[in-house]
């Protein structure tokens, strides 16, 4: 049994070692802890009449500079509260990875370019003129990253402070502020149906191209299936251990993932603006294409931005990949553990199938997201709409909304700083082929069920 | 007597800065630090991801200068 690895007989992938440790090693819980820490701060203030959180939450997006004069100005005025701003984001960031295990002595100066360059972005974005050369700032930060992590060679223990996925986890919970609740009872279940329809659809085809077609082997198949079809490159981590892939497996899955991610941040917002299509259907639509959270906001945020009304396509992105198909991940990981212990050869599997995956994989950011809702309903709810709107919003929402962007940024940005073409593996071109034509039936799919099939779901929103 | 375990094998990458470093690209578009991981490490011996709970025949204690551990961020 040289080449067996079994699971432990009785209860195969209890929570070993970790368990209730997770609740501070793992960035999920973290992005719990700092979203819903952020936002019962903010509450506390607005409660108390303190303007301080609306003063903090600064940047120079929204200035509509035309001369750099009056950004200097901007930036001089204000740098005492830029720099209490930087101070807390280091503080939060910095004490968190800390925590999960990264050293304080790498992410402190990484991070202080991270913020540098923040600062940078928004202040394009800021420009009046940006618009019109379709300097959108999820897109300029991408772009600048990628510059930078091809041209100049950023040492590698930089990636420390560029944490792609814990910048957006914590910006999706700071989304749920923002985010009725009554819109995931009323849509959430639409987005469920359509995202089911895609991904199973899109990993049987990537499945099956890749074993029927091109004789690739079963677990990588499976694992270029849920990367394809579920959640990128963490899907494929989730199901890993479940078909027992090899190393070069999930290496094959992260190439794939981030190129064709990357290929379609820079093209789907500019084939729906070609195509005309509104904010919701076109959130929807980029949610059912891209494979990972960090690209697919990159994307529904730069075409929100083009179409004018951000706030539309990222809620119906929000709805269509976090609710709609981040879910699934553990369910994912059961279906193809009983898949490889039930139907390939025993020989040749992982894990066997254990329910208590479903709760262990399951993004436990999400239920910061679906807390954050909850939570602002309740303390909003007594507003009339015109209080709302007068008093509510701009001393309460929009700050929330802006930490937000903040933390947006930092994931964008982090996206091109740690995308390294050279380090990438190269692909095959089966594998290549396989995961396309999946690619391909995806986003045609995609774009049949948002813009007809449920489009007006999505239209109304 | 319990068999011992993957994750206490010198050829298992369990921590998460290890897994980022020994899978590059991996914190790109994803995070070993994520919940959806669950206990999934990489086996070095078989070059095969595993569970932490995962047992082999391979196994082979950790030695005091090994410098991969579960949990070490780096």
């Amino acid at each position: 049994m040289n080449e067996k690895m079994t699971p432990k007989a009785g209860n195969e992938s209890k929570p070993v070692k970790s368990g209730w440790r997770s609740l501070y090693l793992k960035e999920d819980w973290w992005a719990i802890w700092i979203g819903l820490g952020l936002m019962a701060i903010a509450i506390l203030l607005f409660k108390s009449g303190s303007p301080f959180l609306k003063s903090l939450a600064i940047n120079p997006g929204g200035l509509k500079w035309t001369a750099p004069d009056q950004l200097l100005h901007h930036f001089s005025a204000n740098a005492t509260i830029y720099l209490l701003q930087f101070t807390s984001w280091l503080v939060i960031f910095g004490a968190s990875t800390r925590v999960m295990g990264i050293k304080l002595s790498r992410f402190v100066p990484a991070f202080v370019l991270l913020y540098l360059l923040s600062m940078a972005m928004f202040s394009v974005a800021g420009w009046a003129n940006a618009a019109k050369f379709n300097l959108e700032a999820p897109l300029v930060a991408l772009v600048v990253g990628l510059v930078l992590s091809n041209t100049i060679k950023l040492p590698a223990w930089m990636d420390s402070a560029f944490r792609v996925e814990f910048f957006i986890k914590v910006g999706i919970v700071l989304l749920g502020a923002t985010f009725p609740i009554t819109l995931m009872l009323t849509a959430g279940p639409v987005a469920i149906l359509q995202a089911t329809i895609i991904s199973i659809i899109t990993c049987a085809v990537i499945y099956f191209a890749a074993t029927r077609l091109f004789g690739l082997d079963q677990r990588l198949a499976a694992v270029m299936g849920v990367g394809g079809s579920v959640c990128g490159v963490s899907a494929s981590m989730a199901i890993a251990a479940s078909v027992n892939a090899k190393k070069e497996h999930l290496y094959t899955s992260v190439t794939l993932v981030v190129g064709w991610a990357l290929a379609m941040i820079m093209v789907l917002p500019f084939i729906s603006k070609m195509l005309g299509l509104s904010a919701g259907v076109a959130g929807a639509w980029i949610g059912t294409s891209e494979f990972a959270d960090a690209a697919g906001f990159a994307a529904a945020s730069a075409y929100g931005k083009m179409a004018g009304n951000e706030d539309v396509t990222v809620k119906a992105f929000t709805l269509m990949k976090v609710i709609g198909r981040d879910l699934w991940i553990g369910i994912w990981s059961i279906f193809w553990a009983l898949i490889a212990t039930i139907v390939w050869e025993k020989k040749a599997t992982g894990a066997r199938p254990n329910a208590g995956e479903i709760w262990r994989r399951f993004p436990k950011f999400v239920i910061g997201f679906f807390l954050a809702s909850l939570l602002m309903t309740m303390v909003t709810g007594s507003y009339s709409p015109a209080d709302f709107n007068t008093v509510v919003k701009p001393n309460l929402i929009t700050p929330l909304v802006s930490l937000r962007t903040w933390t947006f940024i930092f994931c964008f940005l982090s996206i091109g700083l740690t995308t390294r073409f050279r380090e990438l593996a190269p692909v095959g071109w089966k594998a290549f082929s396989a995961f396309t034509i999946g690619v391909v039936v995806n986003v045609i799919l995609g774009y049949l069920l948002s813009a007809h099939v449920f489009a007006a779901r999505w239209d109304a929103l | 007597m319990n068999q011992p375990e993957c994750q206490d094998c010198h050829y298992s990458v369990m921590g998460p800065a290890a897994l980022e470093t020994a899978i590059p690209g991996l914190n790109i578009l994803s995070s070993a630090y994520g919940s959806v991981r669950g206990e999934t490490g990489l086996c070095r011996r078989h070059d095969k991801f595993v569970l932490a709970s995962s047992t082999c025949a391979d196994f082979k204690g950790k030695s005091t200068g090994d410098a991969i551990n579960y949990n070490q961020g780096d």
